[in-house]
């Protein structure tokens, strides 16, 4: 079905009362923690492995067994599985968005897998083998597993990093100016610290899981792993040093402009304060004894640190979601262009469910299906109808004409100024409670005003397009 | 396609069709040996548990790494068959609905399933649970199966996508797919097991045996099945070398010879996965359009060199396990979890 207007129109899921971003953003979180976990643990690994070797620590090698198994099964199949599951729920959310990424860094993506390959097999040898080998070989495996996880980080990080801050890739195209944008170093670092961190609270928990051990040795295996917690006391100075590579917009809005950004960041923030503080204070200076329960709590709280910044990496794009290139609802500038003139739905193919009294609540629904949806439900999550609850009609009219100035963080409308008043009437329509009759008046002059509106709202967002 | 598959083609796409193939062919092989080794599990929990059944306990110690490995494997194919046909993956995706989360939660039930076959007494000697935990496993992977090959006919058959947008739309040609490549997985299977214990090889014949037959009657019911027009490629080249593959392979589990089996194996994947591709080609008009925009992107000798150089680690290290292991333990065989 290839569009004579370059425009390929996908069939747009409706997941009900559930935003879109919270279906990928589950899933995300889900396999960043797993992820970055996989990453830390290796670190972690080489850590105990070297402590065995190097200090003749039997608890270190004894315990590192129990922590392998933990990783292989938790990590290894969940991490792998949610990966693929980030591309497929990506498809469901953004197909062109997902498809943009893979375009642009395939080979990047590419390279990834074939460290991704290496990880997986070293770390399935080592989990099979490690009774049967020397010290030398098993640091020499889990060095390798450790180097192949963070490369994997490494890889996949300056994609993510350039959905926010594209740099150099927008004025040339190049792979190499988008993959080492302006966050990618702060990202990067930043990243392996919170890997750091997880793989270490998550090893404090293990430590409690194993049979037969004295409090005494699990204090010493506390302890042990406690150490490699303490990088994260230069977190928070890595944390501004993100914040100063990201565009000026995006720093505003999580630092006071929008509301739910602010909060978002203000949780992780204050989860990651949380668990620093009892790091540094308790374990690292204060060599507490750390039992299952207060384990299990701060591994939660990294948790909630961890999905809190996620939220804030994926909200602070907006209205893009690949900066300069891409809105949030999928739509390039070149497509609001033409979208201006030629309407946005009137060659969707797919047809709209529902029963619909006029044919301009039809045209109301797939703009709003094909322009909205990405971000809203209608009466769910984020739901227009009560975002919209106290407009006027008039109001909503010039507000949806002049999106992006109306919000700043809104793309600009893509269709024309009968769309504008379709998407209306249709917010109007499920409004007065979707009755079965819904007499529309011809209103020209409501139509000249919309265009009007929409001419001088233009059709580019006041957020600056590069980064 | 007037030219054998992927002479002929406009360089981008044959350089990505290249690419897909052979990961998809690597993955596959994985991916039949836990289908049809998860499903063999289920055959022999109806047997009384044997201490020294070296097929069952060899099939319940590798699965697990087996599928992980398959999964692994599948991601590269995965990632060229976005750039060979992007619009039409995503489009079945999404019109396949919440199947997608329905394939990874089966997938996760799958590999559990199949590390609780591997370490659990239970499971492993337990009446019941030998037969109901592999065989969870084995409609988890069955399942998994039939949704690939139903979004890939779905994926090559835009002319249904409207229709399919409200409401489910059924194609004859399926079932005789999907158990075509269920079937190939038998003699997978067989090859597999056969690598360690080549004495086994005239028993583990007659899996492969029954692979051959019901491989040749689903070949035969999915040509009659298809109701959309069969790409020229089906007469084309590979056709013929998938036959002489399947001749090859089962000529040589007649005589016994180890090595022509598997070379016949991967020559008849690799030339149905060819087939499979020509058929995408002849359904879908803009792969060649796709491909040209992704060939456009930098990063492509980063990928060639890193696939080198990463495979010479993993033989290093792999190699010095080998002799370490051997130096440290000769003979021993003790694995934890196992």
């Amino acid at each position: 079905m290839p569009d004579p207007l370059d425009f390929f129109y996908y069939p747009v899921r409706d997941f009900g009362l559930a935003m879109k971003g919270m279906i990928i953003g589950g899933m995300g979180v889900v396999h960043v923690f797993l992820a970055q976990f996989a990453i830390g643990g290796g670190m972690m690994m080489c850590w105990l492995q070297w402590r065995a070797w190097k200090h003749d620590d039997e608890l270190a090698r004894r315990f590192l067994d129990s922590f392998f198994q933990v990783l292989v099964l938790v990590s290894f199949v969940l991490g792998a599985l949610t990966g693929v599951g980030m591309w497929l729920t990506a498809i469901q959310v953004s197909p062109r968005t997902i498809g943009k990424m893979v375009e642009e860094f395939h080979w990047i993506w590419a390279t990834e897998w074939t460290f991704f390959c290496v990880e997986i097999v070293i770390g399935y040898t080592f989990y099979r083998c490690h009774r049967r080998l020397d010290d030398p070989t098993r640091m020499l495996l889990l060095a390798v597993y450790a180097l192949a996880s963070w490369a994997s980080l490494f890889w996949i990080n300056g994609i993510l990093a350039w959905m926010l801050t594209p740099g150099g890739w927008s004025q040339t195209g190049s792979v190499w100016a988008g993959f080492f944008n302006p966050s990618f170093w702060p990202s990067l670092v930043y990243r392996t610290l919170v890997s750091l961190t997880l793989g270490g609270l998550v090893a404090i928990v293990v430590v409690h899981t194993i049979p037969g051990m004295s409090r005494e040795d699990r204090g010493k295996l506390v302890n042990t792993c406690s150490l490699v917690l303490a990088p994260m006391a230069v977190m928070p100075l890595v944390g501004l040093w993100y914040l100063g590579t990201i565009p000026p917009d995006s720093r505003e809005w999580v630092l006071g402009q929008s509301t739910a950004m602010t909060m978002a960041l203000g949780g992780a923030i204050g989860a990651s304060t949380l668990v620093g503080l009892y790091v540094v204070f308790g374990l690292l200076l204060g060599r507490l004894y750390v039992n299952a329960a207060t384990a299990t709590l701060l591994l939660v709280l990294a948790f909630a640190a961890t999905g809190a910044g996620e939220l804030v990496r994926e909200g602070v794009r907006k209205p893009y979601t690949i900066r300069g290139s891409l809105y949030a609802n999928s739509l390039t500038q070149a497509d609001v262009d033409r979208m201006r003139k030629i309407g946005s739905v009137t060659r969707d193919p797919y047809p709209m469910p529902g029963k619909f009294p006029e044919p301009v609540l039809v045209t109301g629904a797939k703009v709003f299906r094909l322009q909205c949806s990405v971000c809203h439900t209608l009466d769910g999550a984020n739901g227009l109808d009560h975002l919209t609850e106290t407009w006027q009609p008039d109001q909503m009219r010039l507000n949806i004409a002049k999106l992006q100035y109306t919000k700043p963080f809104m793309p600009p409308f893509a269709g024309t100024a009968e769309e504008v008043e379709a998407l209306v009437q249709y917010l109007l329509w499920r409004k007065a409670g979707q009755p079965q009759r819904w007499p529309i008046a011809a209103g020209q002059a409501r139509l000249a005003d919309i265009r009007r509106w929409l001419a001088a709202a233009g059709t580019h967002s006041p957020v600056r397009r590069t980064h | 396609m007037d030219t054998m598959f992927p002479f002929g083609l406009p360089g981008a796409t044959a350089l990505y069709e290249v690419l897909y193939v052979l990961t998809f062919v690597l993955h596959l092989v994985l991916a039949q040996f836990v289908l049809a080794g998860t499903g063999c599990l289920v055959v022999l929990g109806f047997e009384k548990p044997r201490p020294d059944a070296a097929t069952e306990s060899e099939l319940r110690d590798w699965l697990p790494f087996a599928l992980g490995g398959a999964i692994t494997l599948g991601v590269a194919p995965l990632l060229f068959l976005q750039l060979l046909d992007r619009r039409g993956f995503y489009t079945a995706n999404l019109l396949l609905r919440n199947r997608y989360a329905f394939v990874l939660a089966a997938l996760v039930i799958g590999f559990y399933m199949l590390y609780v076959a591997k370490s659990s007494r239970r499971a492993r000697e337990g009446r019941v649970l030998r037969v109901v935990v592999p065989l969870l496993a084995f409609a988890c992977f069955v399942f998994t199966g039939y949704t690939w090959s139903q979004n890939r006919i779905l994926s090559e058959s835009p002319d249904t996508w409207v229709r399919a947008f409200t409401g489910p739309v059924s194609f004859a040609e399926l079932l005789p797919r999907f158990g075509f490549f269920a079937a190939a997985a038998l003699p997978s299977l067989a090859l597999v097991l056969a690598a360690s214990r080549r004495d086994a090889m005239s028993r583990l014949a007659n899996i492969a045996w029954l692979g051959f037959g019901l491989e040749l009657v689903l070949a035969i019911a999915y040509v009659l099945a298809r109701t959309r027009p069969l790409a020229s490629g089906l007469t084309g080249a590979w056709v013929y070398v998938a036959g002489a593959a399947f001749v090859i392979e089962a000529a040589a589990w007649g005589t016994r010879r180890y090595g022509t089996a598997v070379a016949g194996r991967f020559l008849f994947l690799l030339s149905i996965a060819a087939i499979r591709e020509v058929y995408r080609l002849g359904a879908r008009a803009d792969v060649n359009s796709q491909a040209a925009a992704a060939a456009t992107k930098g990063g492509m000798p980063l990928f060639f060199v890193f696939a080198i150089v990463n495979a010479a680690l993993l033989i290093y290290c792999l190699r010095r396990v080998v002799r370490v292991s051997g130096e440290s333990a000769p003979g021993s065989s003790s694995e934890i979890g196992s």
